[in-house]
């Protein structure tokens, strides 16, 4: 099957899964958002001044470092630190993950993560791509990205645990996230396709889930997202669509207590 | 806060952070670590005797200076593929649960020492029979390493048909 046979069968799938009603998919993903990041690259660090001074307008076009989880709450850039290495990472991703880490915030109160928050606020929220299939998180739900490394395999995991990612003294927990969103979809030819390269960290847990491309961040009205009603028991961790991107939104919160207790995505 | 408190202080919580030697092997790619206490031997690979109608994780037995030794294939045991043996194939004795039995191992590779502080739980998502041999995992060097309970490798009916092969 062909890349954009994938995708198309990928985007049927998920039409499919998400909304109760039939819709027509009339727009396809766009990248123009992405383009207009580009232009603007400063690839100088993020201090903390500068993020606790984000308001709504993004602030693009730093470059994070790879070995930096590109969203955490900022520490003081007192101790001059050695140069970690540099990321293998594309332009384009790396103006996503800058803007991405211009709207995570500061070090201040925690975000109010709540699915009623998003359904009553624009928000920012990350778009990624995973075997064709897009995602998006709400950016205050974002831990962070980290760029895929070594994982060890645990042994008597479910399979779409995929191991342990270290990173500096975290211990990150990876999931195969095709097989988990879609463990009926995934075979042999689906897995050997697959190319992880990022890892989209989940609020404050240690769970990630792998994504193949960072496709952009951009703000939502919460009109522009059909949401699930919360008292639909199947699939807790999707919050809603969004229409016009026809992916899915994913409820942060949920996904990670049915991680935490080895659920698939169908469980729950 | 005296700097003598303070130094007390420290000397106190290093005291509490007890220092434990870990055997390190290999297995599938991956680096485990055993309780070095519980380990007696490593030995070469040599010839396993077969015991028929034995577990599917029993490889078979070795006579160690006079005393007979059920081998266990630890690849079989974590759910693991097998593979052949080669030149770094090990047989680790070990100890646990008072009795003696041997583990066989892709390579051995050192001892190491971890601080009771730098070993954490391993997740806890398993619903694999298995995954109740992580006793936790720790990072070294920038490398994983996973920490095998060796008491809870055989349960008490499976220690008693080791017992009796």
């Amino acid at each position: 099957m062909s890349r954009s046979n994938t995708d198309k069968a990928m985007r049927e799938y998920l039409s499919a899964l998400l909304t109760e009603e039939r819709e027509t998919l009339t727009q396809p993903l766009r990248h123009e958002p992405v383009a207009r990041l580009l232009e603007q690259v400063k690839p100088e660090p993020l201090v903390e001044a500068e993020i606790k001074s984000v308001q709504e307008e993004p602030v693009v076009g730093r470059i994070a470092p790879r070995t930096e989880p590109v969203v955490k709450a900022p520490t003081p850039p007192a101790e001059p630190e050695a140069e970690p290495a540099q990321a293998e990472v594309s332009d384009t991703d790396a103006e996503i993950i800058a803007d991405v880490e211009a709207h995570k915030g500061g070090a201040g109160q925690p975000p109010d993560t709540s699915m009623e928050e998003y359904q009553q606020h624009e928000f920012q929220a990350l778009f990624f791509k995973v075997a064709g299939l897009t995602l998006a998180v709400p950016l205050k739900s974002l831990g962070g990205i980290h760029s895929m490394g070594k994982t060890s395999t645990l042994f008597g995991k479910p399979d779409w645990f995929v191991g342990i990612m270290t990173e500096r003294d975290d211990k990150l927990q990876v999931v195969d996230t095709a097989r988990w969103v879609m463990p009926e979809k995934y075979n042999e030819q689906l897995a050997s396709e697959l190319d992880y390269q990022y890892l989209i960290m989940l609020s404050d847990s240690s769970w990630g889930l792998a994504c193949e491309e960072l496709v952009t961040s951009t703000t939502i009205q919460p009109d522009a997202i059909q949401w699930r009603r919360t008292d639909q028991g199947k699939r807790p961790w999707l919050a809603g669509v969004v229409r016009e991107k026809m992916c899915a939104l994913l409820n942060v919160d949920a996904l990670i207590a049915m991680l935490d207790k080895g659920m698939g995505s169908q469980q729950g | 806060m005296s700097d003598s408190r303070t130094v007390k202080k420290a000397t106190d919580i290093d005291a509490n952070d007890e220092v434990l030697q870990w055997v390190t092997f290999r297995l599938e790619e991956e680096t485990y670590g055993i309780n070095v206490m519980q380990v007696q031997e490593v030995l070469r690979y040599s010839e396993i005797a077969p015991v028929p109608g034995a577990p599917d994780y029993v490889l078979g037995i070795i006579n160690l200076r006079g005393n007979v030794v059920t081998v266990i294939d630890t690849r079989t045991r974590f759910g693991l593929s097998t593979t052949e043996v080669t030149d770094s194939t090990r047989v680790v004795i070990i100890e646990a649960d008072k009795q003696v039995i041997g583990i066989m191992v892709d390579s051995v590779a050192e001892v190491v020492y971890l601080k009771k502080s730098d070993i954490d739980s391993a997740p806890n998502v398993g619903t694999e029979e298995s995954a109740k041999f992580i006793q936790g995992v720790s990072n070294r060097e920038g490398e994983l390493l996973i920490l095998v309970d060796l008491n809870k490798l055989l349960n008490d009916e499976e220690w008693d048909e080791i017992s009796r092969l």
